[in-house]
């Protein structure tokens, strides 16, 4: 699944860095003399362009985020003495994913540099608790670059790209659970001036 | 500025004349052998004209804009060009001068541009303003007043680093010590100390024919011209101040010269004066 994000989107936050207004410095003169007369210089600057606008635009590539969780596994030997079989389960079930399905990839085509955090979470839904499964993100902070970058109104920037994969640990309680929404993935994005 | 309290004693003082040691019959007498030693105590407060004026200049750094936006295109990777209309800009109170007055004396600030720049220029939102005596007044509330330096006209486009274009001068000019304007003095008048004490002098340009009364303040007293050449003053607690009318043609420039000690005046026509 593919999204696009502009400013203020669905997952996505947007924190701009916005100068407070100060006063622009100048200088003093004292004076002491009944006449006299003071002079200060007047500067200009050609400014050839006004800069763009920053315009956020970074696309995100979720795979399914489909997990299995297997059960711990029960194992039966077969006793030829006594004609049964001996039942052992192992300690701990496993999750397993298909390629890719756990992997959260962005695009950042904006004319600033960004920094993506993603954070992940298990929930209640109010009649099974899978807060006891743990969500972790490999790589929770994500830096992507100006796309705008050597880029002029003849020459096209580089879109930067980065990713991070979601693991799942701990039991899924829930026998029945069958594509169910045990909790969810958010991915934020900043300006990485704002960052502390 | 002066002020004098005085007090009077008199000693009484005996002549004597040396005679020698020739021998007259009888006793010689003097007339108007006796004179009195006078005396005259006085108390002097010496004010000097004090200046200290604060100037507070803005950065006076502008931006001249070509006009041409930029866009980016995140779908191309590429900016976009729009040509637009060139405009200067200049940050919040960059273009602001701000002249305080500390002294106790009135100055007047006279505010010019001079231009380095061909095709840029200047325009001041006052070019020049009168800031009275500080005395009486709070050291954050000393008498004050702002100019506005906007540009305008085309910067050439090889200037894309900060140049100077002109120049702002504030030219000060003390020794005020009243600014004089009422119903009875239309357009108004400056009086400004000398260099002799007690002697002020103002030049009066007349905007109309007709009578004017002239009246000023120094020391917190008031004076005012009498048409017999003479001056009549107040003290500061009383409100009014006996004038004349004096009379004055349109156009022409009249000299006043005040002598606060002699409490006298001269009004001269000087407008053949060159």
């Amino acid at each position: 699944m593919k999204k696009r994000l502009f400013s203020a989107g669905l997952a996505a936050m947007l924190v701009l860095s916005v100068p407070a207004v100060t006063m622009a410095e100048g200088s003093q003169t004292i004076i002491e003399k009944k006449d006299e007369t003071a002079t200060h210089d007047v500067y200009a600057t050609y400014k050839p362009v006004e800069e763009a606008p920053t315009v956020y635009a970074v696309d995100i590539t979720w795979g399914s985020m489909e997990f299995t969780y297997y059960a711990p596994a029960i194992t039966k030997t077969w006793d030829p003495k006594t004609h049964t079989y001996t039942e052992a389960a192992a300690q701990n079930g496993r999750w397993e994913n298909a390629e890719g399905a756990n992997k959260v990839s962005l695009t950042n085509c904006s004319n600033a540099a960004l920094t993506a955090t993603i954070t992940a979470e298990t929930i209640n839904d109010g009649t099974n608790d899978y807060t006891g499964i743990t969500a972790k993100v490999a790589d929770m902070t994500l830096d992507l670059e100006d796309a705008s970058i050597g880029a002029t109104t003849e020459k096209a920037g580089t879109a930067s790209t980065a990713f991070t994969t979601i693991s799942l640990s701990g039991e899924l309680k829930n026998e029945n659970a069958n594509k169910t929404t045990i909790g969810n993935v958010t991915v934020t994005i900043a300006d990485k001036e704002a960052q502390p | 500025m002066k002020t004098k309290k005085t007090a009077v004693m008199l000693l009484a003082g005996f002549l004597t004349v040396s005679m020698g040691t020739a021998a007259f019959a009888g006793s010689p007498t003097l007339k108007n052998n006796t004179a009195n030693i006078k005396a005259t105590y006085s108390e002097e407060t010496l004010t000097p004209e004090k200046y200290y004026v604060d100037i507070q200049w803005g950065s006076l750094e502008y931006t001249y804009n070509s006009g041409t936006t930029q866009t980016w295109d995140s779908t191309t990777l590429k900016f976009k060009e729009q040509p637009g209309k060139p405009s200067w800009s200049v940050e919040n109170g960059a273009d602001t001068i701000t002249v305080t007055n500390h002294s106790n004396m009135g100055i007047m600030a006279s505010f010019s541009y001079e231009n380095k720049e061909n095709g840029v220029e200047g325009q001041l939102s006052k070019t020049s303003a009168y800031l009275k005596s500080a005395e009486g007044s709070d050291v954050g509330a000393a008498p004050s007043d702002s100019t506005v330096l906007t540009l305008s006209g085309t910067l050439s486009d090889k200037t894309t680093v900060k140049t100077s274009v002109g120049t702002v001068n504030v030219t000060l000019k003390g020794g005020i010590v009243d600014h004089c304007g009422s119903v009875g003095l239309p357009g108004g008048a400056y009086v400004y100390s000398t260099d002799t004490p007690g002697i002020y002098r103002s030049v009066y340009q007349a905007t109309e024919t007709g009578d004017i009364t002239f009246s000023f303040k120094v020391g917190g007293y008031s004076y005012g011209a009498r048409s017999d050449g003479k001056l009549s003053w107040a003290p500061p607690t009383q409100a009014w101040i006996d004038v004349s009318r004096l009379p004055v043609e349109e156009g022409n420039t009249y000299e006043f010269i005040f002598d606060i000690n002699r409490l006298t005046y001269t009004m001269t026509d000087i407008t053949a004066t060159p």
